[in-house]
């Protein structure tokens, strides 16, 4: 499933070179392991909606900046406000975020996943 | 003056122009406010001045869901469940008191603006300011924008006011025991209502002691205000010339039991937005008004988001949370945007914990009833059958669902929603209401808009049984605001009959005891 975080093109490059995670990463890395848990199909759904992201990025991010990268994408104020205005809600581990919230969360527990 | 009814010569005739039974908020409220030269009133009290084991024993119930806790919200003493109560106090809103499509039985005979001027009247009489709406709460808007704000169609801002709280039976002792014109009679179970061969009329109340006495008391009007379950008890009680009991030909009294849904549904982290560094809700808490709850401060859903959702009243309270909440902590990264957490390192948001004081469906299946086991008076036990409907839970998640997303809309912060067990939510207020409840057509309801039995020209009800629907708010302040009006009408309506001017037998029988 998780493979899915990490563009195939990806997949084949040693953990190390993964982005590390910084202690705020972590902690929405584990709000989106809460979610995965709960909603398993929910969640790849939202990694799905992160790599059709990447894909279409018009400068991909590179390794040490995925997190960062993600962050300004799926952060986006304009972006959230209209989510929850649309109702584009997802509970994880209770939380009422928006789909772009969850989305990022899922996605740092993906790469904290290939991590390890 | 106060009288041990154990005192009383066994037998007694006890004359009175008004009977009020039991001294609780509505009943020392209708007492205070009647009694005087031209009104004599007796007051009827099954505890005694203290809680005593004894007296409790005659309100134990058979509790058919024990998550429910049913014993410990009722107070069986002079001052009734003032005697217990924490002292959180708001008015129903204009909308508690309008029928709803959505929700059954519901709707009110009276409008908000029918008891506004008693809303006023009663708030000294519990010690609460003379303001009882967020809005009269003088705030700098400006530094201090509302979290929601009056624009917003959803929620409105709630600023609970707080009694010290009152304890009525302590507050009111003195006065009562000095009254030349009201005489209290404690340890006096009032054990059946006694109506006419037609049953229209109450001819006498029987009245029980612990130690073996008997009491008539013969009034012209009656005031049942026992409570929510013991005001049900007693009318079905008195069946010995009604086989249902009094007010019950529509079989509901009893019925449409309901308390308050009271349960920790959550949590909130808030960050600052919008240059104000707080918010008029936390503005209010940190300038702790005189009488203004100063510890939490809190949110209501809307008439409008009420109809569109088709909810049940709600407010949903904050209390700051100092527990450690790793994903709060996360929530909070969110919040700061891009590049928030991982550059700016964690931001601190401010952290409530969310519950909820939320309204229940009227549900004639929800009920007290009276079971074969009696009391140690020999008077049958009431069956508490409390129902907690989908529906209500529903309307509760439902709405902080709503909540969670205005609060995120507005950039204010996120919430996040605790999974309540069944068995939770049974832990309710312990606010009794709806087991007499009032309608103008006596096929929906127990008594009409002023408290009057259907059908019994002198019996009324007083206190939170009469509630059709709860609302949210906690009912001391409308219990008390109701009995003021129901006091105006029995002063106005009322002309004194002259044969129960002046004592009766029972003035040769009235003892030192506790005056």
């Amino acid at each position: 499933v998780w493979a899915l975080a990490v563009p195939a093109r990806r997949r084949a490059e040693p953990a190390a070179s993964v982005a590390d995670l910084s202690e705020a990463d972590r902690r929405l890395a584990a709000l989106g392991g809460a979610l995965a848990a709960a909603r398993p199909a929910a969640a790849r759904a939202l990694l799905r909606d992160v790599d059709r992201h990447l894909a279409t990025a018009s400068s991909p991010p590179g390794e040490t900046s995925r997190t960062r990268w993600a962050r300004d994408m799926l952060l986006d104020t304009a972006r959230v406000r209209g989510e929850f205005m649309r109702g584009e809600v997802v509970v994880a581990d209770g939380w009422c975020l928006a789909r772009s919230e969850a989305a990022l969360c899922v996605y740092l527990h993906a790469l904290d996943c290939a991590r390890c | 003056m106060l009288i041990d009814a154990n005192e009383v010569e066994d037998g007694a005739l006890v004359r009175t122009d008004l009977c009020v039974i039991g001294a609780g908020a509505a009943g020392i409220t209708l007492a205070r406010a009647l009694a005087g030269p031209e009104l004599d009133v007796v007051l009827v009290e099954s505890g005694g001045l203290t809680r005593e084991a004894e007296s409790d024993a005659l309100q134990e119930a058979v509790n058919l869901d024990a998550r429910y806790p049913i014993a410990a919200s009722r107070s069986r003493v002079f001052g009734g469940s003032t005697s217990h109560w924490g002292g959180l106090c708001l008015p129903l809103d204009a909308d508690d008191f309008r029928p709803h499509s959505w929700v059954a039985d519901s709707g009110w005979p009276l409008q908000r603006a029918d008891l506004e001027p008693y809303y006023a009247q009663a708030l000294p009489i519990i010690d609460l300011p003379r303001i009882y709406r967020a809005a009269d709460v003088r705030v700098d808007e400006e530094m201090h924008p509302p979290l929601l704000g009056a624009a917003d169609a959803a929620f409105v801002p709630l600023v609970w006011l707080k009694s010290p709280p009152t304890r009525m039976g302590t507050k009111y002792r003195d006065e009562v025991t000095r009254s030349d014109h009201l005489r209290c009679y404690v340890h006096a179970t009032a054990s059946e209502l006694i109506p006419s061969r037609y049953g229209n009329r109450i001819e006498r109340l029987e009245v029980r002691t612990l130690g073996g006495r008997g009491v008539r008391v013969v009034a012209r009007d009656y005031v049942l205000a026992a409570g929510g379950i013991e005001n049900a008890r007693l009318l079905l009680l008195s069946d010995s010339v009604l086989d249902r009991g009094i007010g019950n030909q529509h079989d509901l009294v009893g019925r449409c039991f309901m308390d308050h849904l009271n349960q920790v549904v959550g949590a909130m982290t808030l960050v600052s937005s919008g240059g104000s560094t707080s918010f008029q809700e936390e503005h209010v808490m940190e300038r702790r008004l005189h009488g203004v709850d100063a510890s939490q401060f809190g949110f209501a859903t809307t008439a409008a988001l009420r109809a569109e959702h088709r909810l049940l009243a709600c407010s949903l309270n904050a209390v700051p949370s100092q527990e450690p909440d790793p994903s709060a902590a996360a929530v909070e990264d969110l919040l700061a945007g891009p590049g928030g957490g991982a550059s700016e390192g964690v931001r601190t948001g401010r952290r409530y914990v969310l519950y909820t004081v939320a309204e229940q469906t009227p549900n004639r299946e929800s009920r007290v009833f009276l079971r074969p086991e009696r009391d140690p008076l020999g008077l049958r036990k009431v069956a508490v059958d409390l129902r907690i409907t989908p529906a209500d839970t529903r309307s509760v998640r439902r709405s902080l669902e709503l909540f969670g997303s205005a609060l995120a809309r507005t950039g204010h912060g996120r919430v996040r929603i605790r999974d309540v067990d069944d068995a939770a939510w049974h832990v309710l207020a312990g606010h009794h209401m709806g087991t007499t409840r009032m309608a103008d057509d006596p096929g929906r309801g127990v008594t009409d808009r002023d408290g009057k039995v259907h059908g019994v020209a002198n019996l009324h009800v007083a206190g939170s049984s009469l509630f059709p629907t709860g609302g949210f708010a906690n009912p001391t302040l409308t219990i008390v605001a109701l009995a003021l009006r129901q006091a105006a009408r029995l002063r106005a309506g009322a002309p004194r009959a002259p044969e129960l001017r002046g004592g009766g037998p029972e003035t040769t029988n009235r003892p030192g005891g506790t005056n």
